[in-house]
């Protein structure tokens, strides 16, 4: 990939590579982090990466570093002894729908958070998304199934 | 395939999306059939789903931007630029000054002493007083010529902006379902992704730098959107929905600059049969 096209992938996948990390990490400094690291390795990769297959190599690599971003958070968390916070949601009438969101995806487990974003924000498709979260497609049918039932309960309040 | 209370999952939304064979689709209602609470689950479900915010955009590109062997050069270029305009303005202001000085005469000497020395060379010598007319017209024109590179930005994002509205075919109610389109959606329908569309768009899609609304017709895009080919990634305050889509696509193409010069290049043969799925075709 040339410079110029580098330059492109900033452009096309900055914000959306942002948006997915800060939908995944819930803080914005950290999805900051995230991308910005990302496209440090894709420059210093940019002679060997296809401009074509950097998208998905954008995509699998921002999934990773969010995976090492949750991993850090669970040993600092073992390490102050603290207990996962277990907030109960109630949700109000006239609810931003952000928060509403934000307090959806809270309730998935980090897995079918990414499977939800990739799917919703980017629109893979099944295999590509098994292709970059390196699960079986068939994992993510089943995960992404069980998550919109997740989501369904607590947008409607019934589960079907 | 034997469909079990165990492995159904795997298949639910492929059911509900309609990717099973017609052989499959049977096998799976009959074990629906079998099971009612399953059943149940498969028919009251619901497709949430969740759309990006727009306004979450990363902080500074510029930070991420490479500019390998350029940079020093347009350094070096912009502070010439800088130094050029500095002084240009110093000429500029300095002419100005002395005009505005002039016209009052020999009692502005006295009153304004930081232009008497260039107005007492203007009054011993007629032909610099020329020359500095010449000047000011000069430096008139400069702004005047300036002026409409400034009302050029402004113009342009007007017309940005308004695109989006132009189009004749959009629905009086576009705006009212942007507005009050919740983020989150439940619907009964399946949403479609069209993975060829949008991986296109995906790739070569959004220029920022250029304003063009697509050389599609309307028949061209109402079929491409129909099956809502393009995801609401591409659209963050709009859904597509069968009842807006033409409208939001003509918007949707507005406000990304999106230009789909391999789509225009398409005839709509092809283009229906790129991107158009079989069940639509045959509308």
């Amino acid at each position: 990939m040339k410079a110029t096209e580098y330059n492109q992938c900033v452009q096309l996948y900055a914000d959306r590579l942002y948006r997915f990390a800060h939908s995944q990490l819930s803080d914005g400094m950290e999805a900051e982090d995230v991308v910005q690291l990302v496209f440090e390795r894709l420059w210093k990769r940019h002679g060997s990466v296809d401009f074509k297959a950097a998208k998905s190599y954008l995509f699998t690599s921002v999934n990773r570093a969010c995976i090492d971003v949750f991993r850090k958070r669970k040993t600092q968390r073992q390490a102050a002894e603290e207990m996962p916070a277990t907030e109960s949601m109630t949700f109000r009438d006239g609810l931003e729908d952000r928060q509403l969101i934000e307090e959806m995806l809270k309730k998935l487990n980090d897995r079918q958070k990414t499977l939800i974003l990739l799917r919703d924000y980017e629109g893979y498709s099944y295999k590509e998304i098994a292709k970059l979260t390196e699960l079986t497609e068939s994992q993510v049918k089943i995960n992404l199934f069980r998550a919109r039932k997740k989501l369904q309960f607590f947008l409607t309040g019934s589960y079907s | 395939m034997k469909y079990t209370r165990e492995n159904y999952e795997e298949f639910a939304l492929d059911y509900l999306e309609g990717s099973l064979t017609p052989e499959e689709s049977e096998m799976f209602e009959t074990f629906l059939l079998l099971h009612p609470d399953i059943k149940a689950e498969i028919e009251e479900f619901k497709w949430v789903t969740v759309k990006p915010n727009p306004e979450l955009q990363f902080p500074d590109h510029t930070r991420l931007l490479k500019n390998p062997g350029g940079s020093l050069v347009s350094m070096r270029y912009s502070k010439w630029m800088g130094i050029a305009a500095a002084i240009m303005l110093l000429l500029v202001s300095g002419v100005l000054l002395w005009k505005t000085a002039l016209p009052t005469g020999e009692t502005s000497v006295v009153v304004n002493e930081p232009v008497e020395q260039p107005e007492s060379e203007a009054m011993e010598n007629p032909a610099t007083e020329i020359e500095t007319d010449d000047l000011t017209v000069d430096a008139k024109e400069t702004i005047a010529a300036s002026e409409p590179d400034a009302r050029v930005s402004p113009r342009t994002n007007d017309l940005a902006q308004k695109e989006p509205e132009t189009p004749n075919h959009r629905r009086p109610d576009v705006n009212l379902l942007q507005n009050e389109m919740s983020e989150v959606l439940v619907q009964n329908e399946v949403p479609k992704y069209h993975d060829s569309v949008t991986d296109l768009i995906s790739t070569q899609a959004i220029s920022r730098e250029a304003v063009s609304v697509p050389m599609l017709d309307d028949q061209a895009i109402s079929y491409l959107v129909y099956e809502r080919p393009i995801h609401e990634k591409y659209l963050p305050e709009i859904y597509l929905n069968d009842q807006e889509e033409k409208g939001s696509v003509a918007r949707f193409f507005a406000k990304t600059n999106f230009i789909p010069s391999v789509l225009a290049d398409l005839d709509k043969e092809e283009l229906k049969e790129k991107f158009i799925p079989e069940s639509f075709q045959s509308r």
